[in-house]
Protein backbone atom coordinates (compact mmCIF):
# COMPACT_ATOMS: atom_id res chain seq x y z
CA UNK A 1 0.00 0.00 0.00
CA UNK A 2 1.52 3.23 -1.06
CA UNK A 3 2.98 5.69 1.63
CA UNK A 4 0.78 8.45 0.38
CA UNK A 5 -2.78 6.42 0.30
CA UNK A 6 -1.70 5.55 4.30
CA UNK A 7 -0.90 9.09 5.17
CA UNK A 8 -4.31 10.10 3.42
CA UNK A 9 -6.51 7.93 5.12
CA UNK A 10 -4.32 8.51 8.34
CA UNK A 11 -5.67 12.18 7.65
CA UNK A 12 -9.34 11.42 6.48
CA UNK A 13 -10.39 9.06 9.02
CA UNK A 14 -7.67 9.55 12.28
CA UNK A 15 -10.84 12.04 13.84
CA UNK A 16 -13.46 9.70 13.16
CA UNK A 17 -11.38 6.51 14.20
CA UNK A 18 -10.11 8.36 17.86
CA UNK A 19 -13.19 9.73 18.51
CA UNK A 20 -15.03 6.81 18.44
CA UNK A 21 -12.11 4.84 20.46
CA UNK A 22 -12.22 7.08 22.88
CA UNK A 23 -15.97 7.06 23.14
CA UNK A 24 -15.46 3.51 23.47
CA UNK A 25 -12.79 3.18 25.92
CA UNK A 26 -13.64 6.51 27.85
CA UNK A 27 -9.55 7.12 28.41
CA UNK A 28 -7.16 8.47 26.38
CA UNK A 29 -4.16 6.10 26.74
CA UNK A 30 -6.54 2.82 25.74
CA UNK A 31 -8.31 5.42 22.86
CA UNK A 32 -4.34 5.98 21.50
CA UNK A 33 -3.98 1.65 21.71
CA UNK A 34 -7.23 1.40 19.69
CA UNK A 35 -6.35 3.94 17.38
CA UNK A 36 -3.08 2.37 16.08
CA UNK A 37 -4.45 -0.97 16.45
CA UNK A 38 -7.25 -0.14 13.95
CA UNK A 39 -4.46 1.32 11.33
CA UNK A 40 -2.73 -1.78 11.80
CA UNK A 41 -4.97 -3.54 10.59
CA UNK A 42 -6.13 -1.31 7.89
CA UNK A 43 -2.78 -2.32 6.43
CA UNK A 44 -2.86 -5.64 6.48
CA UNK A 45 -6.54 -5.95 4.95
CA UNK A 46 -5.89 -3.63 2.38
CA UNK A 47 -9.54 -3.05 2.06
CA UNK A 48 -10.56 -1.38 -1.25
CA UNK A 49 -13.67 1.05 -0.77
CA UNK A 50 -16.22 1.57 -3.02
CA UNK A 51 -17.44 4.62 -2.00
CA UNK A 52 -16.71 7.52 1.23
CA UNK A 53 -19.48 6.05 2.64
CA UNK A 54 -18.38 2.52 2.17
CA UNK A 55 -14.74 3.29 3.54
CA UNK A 56 -16.56 5.35 6.69
CA UNK A 57 -18.58 1.78 7.27
CA UNK A 58 -15.76 0.32 7.64
CA UNK A 59 -13.34 2.12 9.69
CA UNK A 60 -16.14 2.32 12.19
CA UNK A 61 -17.21 -1.18 12.19
CA UNK A 62 -13.14 -2.21 12.93
CA UNK A 63 -13.18 0.42 15.55
CA UNK A 64 -15.84 -1.14 17.14
CA UNK A 65 -14.50 -5.19 16.38
CA UNK A 66 -10.91 -3.85 17.46
CA UNK A 67 -12.72 -2.42 20.94
CA UNK A 68 -14.55 -5.27 21.49
CA UNK A 69 -11.28 -7.38 21.57
CA UNK A 70 -9.01 -5.04 23.27
CA UNK A 71 -7.28 -4.98 26.28
CA UNK A 72 -4.64 -2.60 26.92
CA UNK A 73 -1.21 -4.44 27.48
CA UNK A 74 0.44 -3.72 30.49
CA UNK A 75 3.86 -3.58 29.22
CA UNK A 76 2.45 -0.82 27.58
CA UNK A 77 1.06 1.54 30.25
CA UNK A 78 4.53 0.51 32.00
CA UNK A 79 6.29 2.90 29.38
CA UNK A 80 2.92 5.58 28.51
CA UNK A 81 2.28 8.31 30.83
CA UNK A 82 -1.07 7.81 32.05
CA UNK A 83 -2.47 11.28 31.58
CA UNK A 84 -6.03 9.84 30.34
CA UNK A 85 -7.92 13.09 31.37
CA UNK A 86 -9.36 15.10 28.50
CA UNK A 87 -10.69 18.31 30.21
CA UNK A 88 -13.41 19.84 28.46
CA UNK A 89 -14.34 22.82 28.13
CA UNK A 90 -17.82 23.37 29.30
CA UNK A 91 -18.78 21.76 33.22
CA UNK A 92 -21.56 20.01 31.15
CA UNK A 93 -19.24 18.57 29.03
CA UNK A 94 -17.65 17.74 31.51
CA UNK A 95 -20.08 15.99 33.45
CA UNK A 96 -21.85 14.57 30.50
CA UNK A 97 -17.96 13.07 30.15
CA UNK A 98 -18.22 11.82 33.54
CA UNK A 99 -21.55 10.01 33.07
CA UNK A 100 -20.40 8.36 29.66
CA UNK A 101 -17.42 6.36 31.19
CA UNK A 102 -19.62 4.67 33.37
CA UNK A 103 -21.59 3.58 30.79
CA UNK A 104 -21.39 -0.08 29.70
CA UNK A 105 -19.06 0.27 26.42
CA UNK A 106 -21.67 -1.02 24.05
CA UNK A 107 -23.81 1.89 25.39
CA UNK A 108 -21.31 4.35 24.44
CA UNK A 109 -21.00 3.43 21.31
CA UNK A 110 -23.94 3.31 20.19
CA UNK A 111 -24.74 7.05 21.70
CA UNK A 112 -21.38 8.28 19.43
CA UNK A 113 -22.27 6.46 16.21
CA UNK A 114 -25.78 8.09 16.94
CA UNK A 115 -25.10 11.63 17.98
CA UNK A 116 -22.47 12.32 16.75
CA UNK A 117 -21.46 10.26 13.61
CA UNK A 118 -25.92 11.15 12.89
CA UNK A 119 -26.24 7.28 11.67
CA UNK A 120 -29.99 6.04 11.91
CA UNK A 121 -30.76 2.78 13.98
CA UNK A 122 -30.64 0.79 11.14
CA UNK A 123 -27.33 2.07 9.89
CA UNK A 124 -26.07 1.32 13.39
CA UNK A 125 -27.24 -1.87 13.34
CA UNK A 126 -25.76 -2.92 10.21
CA UNK A 127 -22.84 -1.68 11.19
CA UNK A 128 -22.34 -3.29 15.60
CA UNK A 129 -24.38 -6.50 13.78
CA UNK A 130 -27.33 -6.11 16.46
CA UNK A 131 -30.41 -6.09 15.84
CA UNK A 132 -32.70 -2.52 15.23
CA UNK A 133 -34.75 -3.46 18.10
CA UNK A 134 -31.69 -4.12 20.22
CA UNK A 135 -29.65 -1.08 19.07
CA UNK A 136 -33.46 1.04 20.15
CA UNK A 137 -33.20 -0.44 22.99
CA UNK A 138 -29.55 0.31 24.23
CA UNK A 139 -29.81 3.70 23.00
CA UNK A 140 -33.57 4.26 24.96
CA UNK A 141 -31.49 2.76 28.12
CA UNK A 142 -28.28 4.58 27.58
CA UNK A 143 -30.17 7.72 27.64
CA UNK A 144 -32.42 7.08 30.70
CA UNK A 145 -29.74 6.28 32.40
CA UNK A 146 -27.95 9.71 31.55
CA UNK A 147 -30.85 11.13 31.83
CA UNK A 148 -31.44 10.40 35.37
CA UNK A 149 -27.69 10.39 36.57
CA UNK A 150 -27.68 14.15 35.05
CA UNK A 151 -31.00 14.95 36.74
CA UNK A 152 -32.66 16.22 33.88
CA UNK A 153 -29.87 18.64 32.55
CA UNK A 154 -30.60 17.01 29.15
CA UNK A 155 -33.94 16.52 27.11
CA UNK A 156 -32.62 13.43 25.09
CA UNK B 1 -29.44 19.20 24.13
CA UNK B 2 -27.64 15.59 24.76
CA UNK B 3 -27.30 15.73 21.20
CA UNK B 4 -25.26 19.22 20.88
CA UNK B 5 -23.80 19.04 23.98
CA UNK B 6 -22.02 15.42 23.48
CA UNK B 7 -20.79 17.11 19.44
CA UNK B 8 -19.29 19.71 21.68
CA UNK B 9 -17.57 17.81 23.82
CA UNK B 10 -16.08 15.48 21.53
CA UNK B 11 -14.73 17.88 18.89
CA UNK B 12 -12.24 18.64 22.04
CA UNK B 13 -11.14 14.79 20.90
CA UNK B 14 -8.52 14.62 18.94
CA UNK B 15 -5.72 12.30 17.92
CA UNK B 16 -2.13 14.06 19.41
CA UNK B 17 0.43 14.52 16.81
CA UNK B 18 2.70 12.36 18.84
CA UNK B 19 -0.04 9.25 18.31
CA UNK B 20 -0.44 10.41 14.61
CA UNK B 21 3.48 10.03 14.32
CA UNK B 22 4.03 6.80 16.27
CA UNK B 23 1.13 5.21 14.27
CA UNK B 24 3.03 6.05 11.06
CA UNK B 25 5.98 4.33 12.40
CA UNK B 26 4.23 1.36 13.70
CA UNK B 27 2.60 1.40 9.96
CA UNK B 28 6.12 1.57 8.23
CA UNK B 29 6.88 -1.86 10.61
CA UNK B 30 4.20 -3.75 9.37
CA UNK B 31 4.81 -2.81 5.43
CA UNK B 32 6.27 -5.48 3.09
CA UNK B 33 9.97 -4.68 2.94
CA UNK B 34 11.77 -4.00 -0.71
CA UNK B 35 13.05 -7.28 -2.11
CA UNK B 36 16.68 -7.88 -0.73
CA UNK B 37 19.07 -9.55 -2.73
CA UNK B 38 19.18 -13.64 -1.75
CA UNK B 39 21.26 -13.89 1.17
CA UNK B 40 22.88 -17.03 2.19
CA UNK B 41 21.23 -18.05 5.65
CA UNK B 42 23.95 -18.78 8.49
CA UNK B 43 22.52 -20.90 11.23
CA UNK B 44 24.92 -20.33 13.95
CA UNK B 45 24.38 -23.41 15.29
CA UNK B 46 26.75 -23.86 18.58
CA UNK B 47 28.19 -19.89 20.15
CA UNK B 48 31.97 -20.07 19.43
CA UNK B 49 32.96 -17.42 21.72
CA UNK B 50 33.34 -17.72 25.25
CA UNK B 51 32.71 -14.32 26.42
CA UNK B 52 29.19 -14.90 24.42
CA UNK B 53 28.31 -17.86 26.59
CA UNK B 54 29.36 -15.98 29.80
CA UNK B 55 26.39 -13.49 28.56
CA UNK B 56 24.40 -15.96 27.94
CA UNK B 57 24.39 -17.51 31.09
CA UNK B 58 24.54 -14.16 33.03
CA UNK B 59 21.09 -13.27 31.08
CA UNK B 60 19.77 -16.66 31.74
CA UNK B 61 20.50 -15.75 35.04
CA UNK B 62 19.32 -12.52 35.57
CA UNK B 63 16.01 -13.56 33.79
CA UNK B 64 15.48 -16.05 36.23
CA UNK B 65 16.02 -13.87 39.27
CA UNK B 66 13.57 -11.66 37.61
CA UNK B 67 10.75 -14.18 37.87
CA UNK B 68 11.89 -17.90 39.20
CA UNK B 69 9.18 -19.84 37.78
CA UNK B 70 10.29 -18.96 34.11
CA UNK B 71 13.04 -21.68 34.79
CA UNK B 72 10.50 -23.93 33.94
CA UNK B 73 8.96 -22.68 31.04
CA UNK B 74 11.68 -21.68 29.32
CA UNK B 75 13.48 -23.53 26.40
CA UNK B 76 17.20 -22.28 26.39
CA UNK B 77 17.90 -21.20 22.59
CA UNK B 78 21.53 -19.95 23.06
CA UNK B 79 22.23 -19.26 19.57
CA UNK B 80 23.88 -15.63 18.46
CA UNK B 81 24.64 -13.71 15.08
CA UNK B 82 27.26 -10.65 14.80
CA UNK B 83 27.00 -7.88 12.71
CA UNK B 84 28.78 -4.75 12.81
CA UNK B 85 30.33 -5.57 16.02
CA UNK B 86 27.63 -5.98 17.64
CA UNK B 87 26.31 -9.58 18.77
CA UNK B 88 22.78 -10.77 18.79
CA UNK B 89 21.97 -13.48 21.84
CA UNK B 90 18.61 -15.15 21.90
CA UNK B 91 18.85 -16.72 25.18
CA UNK B 92 15.99 -18.71 25.85
CA UNK B 93 12.03 -18.60 24.54
CA UNK B 94 9.14 -20.34 25.66
CA UNK B 95 5.83 -20.73 23.20
CA UNK B 96 2.46 -22.86 22.51
CA UNK B 97 1.10 -22.97 19.40
CA UNK B 98 0.18 -18.84 18.17
CA UNK B 99 2.70 -17.10 20.81
CA UNK B 100 6.11 -16.81 21.47
CA UNK B 101 7.77 -14.97 24.18
CA UNK B 102 11.46 -14.49 23.32
CA UNK B 103 14.55 -13.12 25.65
CA UNK B 104 17.25 -12.06 23.61
CA UNK B 105 20.32 -9.85 24.18
CA UNK B 106 22.13 -7.25 22.20
CA UNK B 107 25.97 -6.57 23.25
CA UNK B 108 28.09 -4.12 21.61
CA UNK B 109 31.66 -5.76 21.59
CA UNK B 110 32.96 -3.08 19.58
CA UNK B 111 31.83 0.76 20.68
CA UNK B 112 29.00 2.06 23.00
CA UNK B 113 25.62 1.68 20.33
CA UNK B 114 23.85 -0.01 23.04
CA UNK B 115 21.81 1.34 26.14
CA UNK B 116 18.95 0.83 27.91
CA UNK B 117 16.75 2.86 25.25
CA UNK B 118 17.60 0.47 22.42
CA UNK B 119 14.20 -0.01 20.41
CA UNK B 120 14.15 -2.66 17.52
CA UNK B 121 13.44 -0.84 14.65
CA UNK B 122 12.77 -2.68 11.90
CA UNK B 123 12.29 -7.08 12.86
CA UNK B 124 10.36 -9.88 12.62
CA UNK B 125 9.93 -13.59 12.79
CA UNK B 126 8.61 -15.30 10.31
CA UNK B 127 5.56 -16.86 10.34
CA UNK B 128 4.45 -14.45 13.09
CA UNK B 129 2.19 -11.37 12.58
CA UNK B 130 2.21 -8.98 15.41
CA UNK B 131 5.10 -7.95 17.69
CA UNK B 132 5.77 -5.89 20.96
CA UNK B 133 9.02 -5.59 22.83
CA UNK B 134 10.18 -4.03 25.88
CA UNK B 135 13.77 -4.03 27.52
CA UNK B 136 13.23 -5.36 30.09
CA UNK B 137 17.46 -5.52 31.88
CA UNK B 138 20.72 -3.19 31.10
CA UNK B 139 23.87 -4.19 31.92
CA UNK B 140 26.24 -1.33 32.19
CA UNK B 141 29.65 -3.18 32.80
CA UNK B 142 28.72 -5.63 29.73
CA UNK B 143 26.71 -2.69 27.39
CA UNK B 144 23.99 -5.53 27.29
CA UNK B 145 20.11 -4.66 26.93
CA UNK B 146 18.24 -7.89 27.70
CA UNK B 147 14.91 -7.72 25.56
CA UNK B 148 11.37 -9.08 25.93
CA UNK B 149 9.62 -9.93 22.55
CA UNK B 150 6.12 -10.81 22.02
CA UNK B 151 5.08 -12.24 19.49
CA UNK B 152 1.59 -13.35 18.13
CA UNK B 153 -0.36 -15.02 15.05
CA UNK B 154 1.50 -18.31 15.01
CA UNK B 155 0.09 -21.12 13.56
CA UNK B 156 0.65 -24.34 14.78
CA UNK B 157 4.80 -23.47 14.94
CA UNK B 158 5.39 -25.73 18.46
CA UNK B 159 8.40 -28.16 16.63
CA UNK B 160 9.14 -26.02 13.86
CA UNK B 161 12.07 -23.47 12.84
CA UNK B 162 11.30 -20.02 12.68
CA UNK B 163 13.94 -17.09 11.95
CA UNK B 164 13.95 -14.42 14.28
CA UNK B 165 15.71 -11.31 11.75
CA UNK B 166 16.95 -7.64 12.73
CA UNK B 167 18.03 -5.09 10.77
CA UNK B 168 18.08 -2.19 12.58
CA UNK B 169 17.76 -0.64 16.22
CA UNK B 170 18.03 2.73 17.10
CA UNK B 171 19.95 3.61 20.74
CA UNK B 172 20.73 6.58 22.66
CA UNK B 173 16.97 8.22 22.91
CA UNK B 174 16.32 11.15 24.34
CA UNK B 175 13.42 12.88 25.23
CA UNK B 176 13.03 16.65 25.73
CA UNK B 177 9.76 16.86 27.04
CA UNK B 178 7.58 20.66 27.48
CA UNK B 179 10.59 22.19 26.47
CA UNK B 180 9.25 26.35 26.29
CA UNK B 181 9.96 27.73 23.29
CA UNK B 182 11.79 31.63 23.09
CA UNK B 183 9.20 32.50 20.80
CA UNK B 184 7.61 35.91 20.78
CA UNK B 185 4.60 35.75 19.85
CA UNK B 186 3.65 39.02 20.59
CA UNK B 187 5.76 41.52 18.27
CA UNK B 188 5.55 38.81 14.75
CA UNK B 189 6.96 40.32 12.41
CA UNK B 190 6.11 40.14 8.85
CA UNK B 191 7.58 36.92 7.17
CA UNK B 192 8.89 35.66 3.56
CA UNK B 193 6.70 32.40 2.82
CA UNK B 194 7.41 30.53 -0.46
CA UNK B 195 4.57 27.91 -1.84
CA UNK B 196 4.66 24.48 -0.83
CA UNK B 197 2.52 22.06 -3.22
CA UNK B 198 0.75 19.73 -1.21
CA UNK B 199 0.42 17.38 -4.08
CA UNK B 200 4.67 16.86 -3.59
CA UNK B 201 4.94 16.17 0.21
CA UNK B 202 5.48 12.60 2.08
CA UNK B 203 2.84 13.45 4.85
CA UNK B 204 1.87 15.55 7.33
CA UNK B 205 -0.98 15.16 9.93
CA UNK B 206 -3.63 16.84 11.81
CA UNK B 207 -7.51 17.73 12.04
CA UNK B 208 -7.18 20.10 9.26
CA UNK B 209 -4.73 18.26 6.84
CA UNK B 210 -7.25 16.89 4.46
CA UNK B 211 -8.90 20.40 4.44
CA UNK B 212 -5.53 21.85 3.74
CA UNK B 213 -4.59 19.02 0.61
CA UNK B 214 -7.99 20.34 -1.10
CA UNK B 215 -6.25 23.99 -1.35
CA UNK B 216 -3.61 22.11 -3.79
CA UNK B 217 -0.74 25.05 -2.81
CA UNK B 218 -0.17 26.60 0.04
CA UNK B 219 2.67 29.17 1.36
CA UNK B 220 4.89 27.87 4.24
CA UNK B 221 7.32 30.24 5.90
CA UNK B 222 10.91 30.78 4.12
CA UNK B 223 13.24 28.79 6.39
CA UNK B 224 15.95 30.81 7.98
CA UNK B 225 19.49 29.27 7.51
CA UNK B 226 19.51 26.93 10.03
CA UNK B 227 22.19 23.59 10.63
CA UNK B 228 21.00 21.82 13.63
CA UNK B 229 22.62 19.39 15.17
CA UNK B 230 18.87 17.84 16.61
CA UNK B 231 16.66 20.48 15.96
CA UNK B 232 16.02 24.34 15.56
CA UNK B 233 12.64 26.39 14.95
CA UNK B 234 13.58 27.87 11.45
CA UNK B 235 10.77 30.34 11.29
CA UNK B 236 8.01 31.51 13.16
CA UNK B 237 4.90 33.62 11.60
CA UNK B 238 1.09 34.56 10.89
CA UNK B 239 -0.41 33.79 7.65
CA UNK B 240 -3.43 33.78 6.21
CA UNK B 241 -5.29 33.21 9.54
CA UNK B 242 -2.96 30.89 10.97
CA UNK B 243 -0.15 30.78 13.37
CA UNK B 244 2.98 29.33 11.27
CA UNK B 245 5.67 27.53 13.62
CA UNK B 246 8.43 25.86 11.55
CA UNK B 247 11.13 23.11 12.71
CA UNK B 248 14.13 21.85 10.88
CA UNK B 249 15.42 18.50 11.47
CA UNK B 250 18.82 17.47 11.25
CA UNK B 251 18.70 14.45 8.77
CA UNK B 252 17.85 11.29 10.82
CA UNK B 253 15.96 8.13 11.12
CA UNK B 254 13.18 8.83 13.61
CA UNK B 255 13.57 11.90 15.18
CA UNK B 256 10.81 13.69 15.69
CA UNK B 257 8.27 16.16 17.89
CA UNK B 258 5.30 18.22 18.34
CA UNK B 259 4.40 21.66 19.46
CA UNK B 260 1.46 22.76 21.54
CA UNK B 261 0.20 26.11 22.34
CA UNK B 262 -0.89 27.08 26.24
CA UNK B 263 -3.31 29.87 26.72
CA UNK B 264 -3.42 31.80 29.90
CA UNK B 265 -5.76 29.62 31.40
CA UNK B 266 -3.47 26.32 30.91
CA UNK B 267 -5.34 25.12 28.60
CA UNK B 268 -3.09 23.25 25.76
CA UNK B 269 -3.92 24.05 21.99
CA UNK B 270 -3.15 21.36 19.84
CA UNK B 271 -2.21 22.14 16.09
CA UNK B 272 -4.52 22.38 13.52
CA UNK B 273 -2.40 20.77 10.85
CA UNK B 274 1.28 19.70 10.03
CA UNK B 275 3.14 19.45 6.72
CA UNK B 276 6.17 17.89 5.72
CA UNK B 277 8.51 19.07 3.14
CA UNK B 278 12.05 19.80 1.90
CA UNK B 279 14.20 22.28 0.38
CA UNK B 280 16.02 22.10 -3.12
CA UNK B 281 19.69 24.29 -3.88
CA UNK B 282 17.78 27.21 -4.82
CA UNK B 283 15.55 27.65 -2.07
CA UNK B 284 12.24 26.04 -3.50
CA UNK B 285 10.25 23.41 -1.38
CA UNK B 286 11.12 19.76 -2.61
CA UNK B 287 9.38 16.31 -1.61
CA UNK B 288 11.31 15.71 1.92
CA UNK B 289 11.13 15.92 5.47
CA UNK B 290 13.59 18.12 6.50
CA UNK B 291 11.43 20.93 7.66
CA UNK B 292 7.90 20.44 9.31
CA UNK B 293 5.69 23.23 9.21
CA UNK B 294 3.05 23.50 12.80
CA UNK B 295 0.08 25.28 11.69
CA UNK B 296 -1.91 26.64 14.40
CA UNK B 297 -5.67 28.12 14.61
CA UNK B 298 -5.60 31.07 16.45
CA UNK B 299 -7.03 34.42 16.34
CA UNK B 300 -3.86 37.11 16.22
CA UNK B 301 -5.51 38.79 18.87
CA UNK B 302 -4.91 36.10 21.01
CA UNK B 303 -1.19 35.51 20.20
CA UNK B 304 0.40 37.65 23.00
CA UNK B 305 -1.91 35.49 25.90
CA UNK B 306 -0.08 31.90 24.20
CA UNK B 307 2.97 30.34 25.00
CA UNK B 308 4.94 27.89 22.79
CA UNK B 309 6.13 24.69 23.93
CA UNK B 310 7.76 21.45 22.46
CA UNK B 311 8.19 17.97 23.03
CA UNK B 312 11.44 16.68 20.78
CA UNK B 313 12.56 12.97 20.76
CA UNK B 314 16.01 12.63 19.39
CA UNK B 315 17.09 9.16 18.95
CA UNK B 316 20.99 9.55 18.70
CA UNK B 317 22.12 6.27 16.80
CA UNK B 318 20.43 4.27 13.97
CA UNK B 319 22.26 1.22 13.43
CA UNK B 320 22.22 -1.10 10.79
CA UNK B 321 23.26 -4.71 10.34
CA UNK B 322 22.17 -7.88 9.61
CA UNK B 323 21.42 -10.36 12.29
CA UNK B 324 19.16 -13.27 11.96
CA UNK B 325 19.14 -16.47 13.97
CA UNK B 326 16.94 -19.27 13.52
CA UNK B 327 16.30 -22.01 16.06
CA UNK B 328 13.29 -24.48 16.74
CA UNK B 329 10.59 -23.38 19.17
CA UNK B 330 9.66 -26.01 21.10
CA UNK B 331 7.37 -25.62 24.34
CA UNK B 332 9.13 -27.19 27.17
CA UNK B 333 5.90 -27.36 28.83
CA UNK B 334 3.29 -28.47 25.96
CA UNK B 335 0.46 -29.26 28.73
CA UNK B 336 -2.81 -27.34 27.53
CA UNK B 337 -6.07 -28.12 29.04
CA UNK B 338 -9.61 -28.43 26.37
CA UNK B 339 -12.72 -27.28 27.33
CA UNK B 340 -15.33 -27.70 25.07
CA UNK B 341 -18.78 -25.79 24.99
CA UNK B 342 -18.45 -23.27 27.51
CA UNK B 343 -20.13 -20.60 27.98
CA UNK B 344 -18.90 -17.06 28.39
CA UNK B 345 -20.59 -14.15 29.21
CA UNK B 346 -23.88 -15.59 27.91
CA UNK B 347 -21.53 -16.52 24.86
CA UNK B 348 -21.07 -20.13 23.61
CA UNK B 349 -17.21 -20.87 22.78
CA UNK B 350 -16.98 -24.43 21.08
CA UNK B 351 -12.81 -24.38 22.03
CA UNK B 352 -11.26 -22.87 25.16
CA UNK B 353 -7.53 -23.66 25.20
CA UNK B 354 -5.55 -23.31 28.18
CA UNK B 355 -1.89 -23.33 28.12
CA UNK B 356 0.68 -21.76 30.41
CA UNK B 357 1.02 -19.16 27.96
CA UNK B 358 -2.69 -18.33 28.36
CA UNK B 359 -6.15 -19.16 27.01
CA UNK B 360 -7.31 -19.59 23.09
CA UNK B 361 -10.64 -19.08 22.65
CA UNK B 362 -11.99 -20.39 19.24
CA UNK B 363 -14.29 -16.87 18.90
CA UNK B 364 -14.12 -13.67 20.25
CA UNK B 365 -15.69 -12.30 23.37
CA UNK B 366 -16.72 -8.94 24.33
CA UNK B 367 -13.88 -8.69 27.23
CA UNK B 368 -14.69 -4.98 27.90
CA UNK B 369 -14.64 -4.38 31.56
CA UNK B 370 -14.00 -7.96 32.71
CA UNK B 371 -11.88 -9.32 35.16
CA UNK B 372 -10.11 -12.00 34.21
CA UNK B 373 -7.90 -14.82 36.60
CA UNK B 374 -6.79 -17.73 37.71
CA UNK B 375 -7.05 -19.21 41.06
CA UNK B 376 -4.52 -21.60 42.37
CA UNK B 377 -4.97 -24.32 44.12
CA UNK B 378 -3.56 -22.48 47.54
CA UNK B 379 -5.94 -19.62 46.58
CA UNK B 380 -3.68 -17.65 44.94
CA UNK B 381 -5.59 -15.07 42.31
CA UNK B 382 -3.11 -14.09 38.78
CA UNK B 383 -4.66 -11.74 36.48
CA UNK B 384 -4.65 -12.14 32.69
CA UNK B 385 -2.94 -9.20 31.28
CA UNK B 386 -3.27 -9.03 28.05
CA UNK B 387 -5.77 -9.64 25.42
CA UNK B 388 -4.78 -10.20 21.03
CA UNK B 389 -7.20 -11.32 18.42
CA UNK B 390 -6.35 -12.13 15.20
CA UNK B 391 -8.46 -14.08 12.78
CA UNK B 392 -11.70 -14.48 14.37
CA UNK B 393 -9.56 -16.07 17.51
CA UNK B 394 -8.48 -14.72 20.80
CA UNK B 395 -5.87 -14.97 22.64
CA UNK B 396 -5.71 -14.08 26.75
CA UNK B 397 -1.85 -13.40 28.05
CA UNK B 398 -1.02 -13.17 32.01
CA UNK B 399 1.79 -11.66 32.32
CA UNK B 400 4.06 -14.34 33.31
CA UNK B 401 3.29 -18.48 32.48
CA UNK B 402 1.23 -20.53 35.11
CA UNK B 403 1.90 -23.84 35.52
CA UNK B 404 -2.15 -25.32 34.54
CA UNK B 405 -1.69 -28.40 36.99
CA UNK B 406 -1.70 -26.00 39.53
CA UNK B 407 -4.75 -23.68 38.12
CA UNK B 408 -8.28 -24.80 39.53
CA UNK B 409 -10.29 -22.32 38.03
CA UNK B 410 -10.44 -19.68 35.53
CA UNK B 411 -12.58 -16.61 35.85
CA UNK B 412 -13.82 -14.39 33.23
CA UNK B 413 -16.37 -11.99 34.82
CA UNK B 414 -19.03 -13.70 36.22
CA UNK B 415 -17.99 -17.06 33.97
CA UNK B 416 -16.17 -19.80 35.60
CA UNK B 417 -14.25 -22.72 34.10
CA UNK B 418 -13.68 -25.46 36.70
CA UNK B 419 -10.21 -27.32 35.75
CA UNK B 420 -10.42 -29.90 38.27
Amino acid sequence: MAEQVIDEAIAQYSNLVYRLAFSYTGKKSDADDLFQEVFLRYIRKKPMFESEEHARAWFIRVTINCGKRFHTSTWRRKTVPLDDEIVFEMRDEMDLYHELIRLPAKYRAVIHLFYYENLKVEQISQIVRRKPSTVRAQLTRARKMLKERLEGEFSC
Amino acid sequence: MLGKTYQKMMEQVTPSEELLYRTKRRIEHQKPKRTMKRLILVVVTICICISISLTVLAANGMLFNIAPQLAQFMQPIELSSESEGITMNVVSAMNDDETAIVYLTLQDVEADRIDKTVDLYNYSIRGYSAFTHEVVHYDEQTKTATIRLLANGGEKLNGKKVTLKLSSFLSKKKTYEDVPLSIDLKNLEDVQTIPLDLNNIPGGGGEGFEALLAKQTMPVLKPSHQSPDFVAISGVGYVDGLLHIQTDWADSVDNHGFITLTDANGKEIQSYANLYFGLDQNGNTTYGRRYVEHLFQIPKENLPNVKAKGTFVENQNYTEGNWQVTFKIQAVNSSAILKKNVQIEGQQIDEVKITPMGISLSSVVDMDGLEISAILKDGKQISYTHSISIDRKQKILPELPIDISQIQEIRIGKSRINLQ
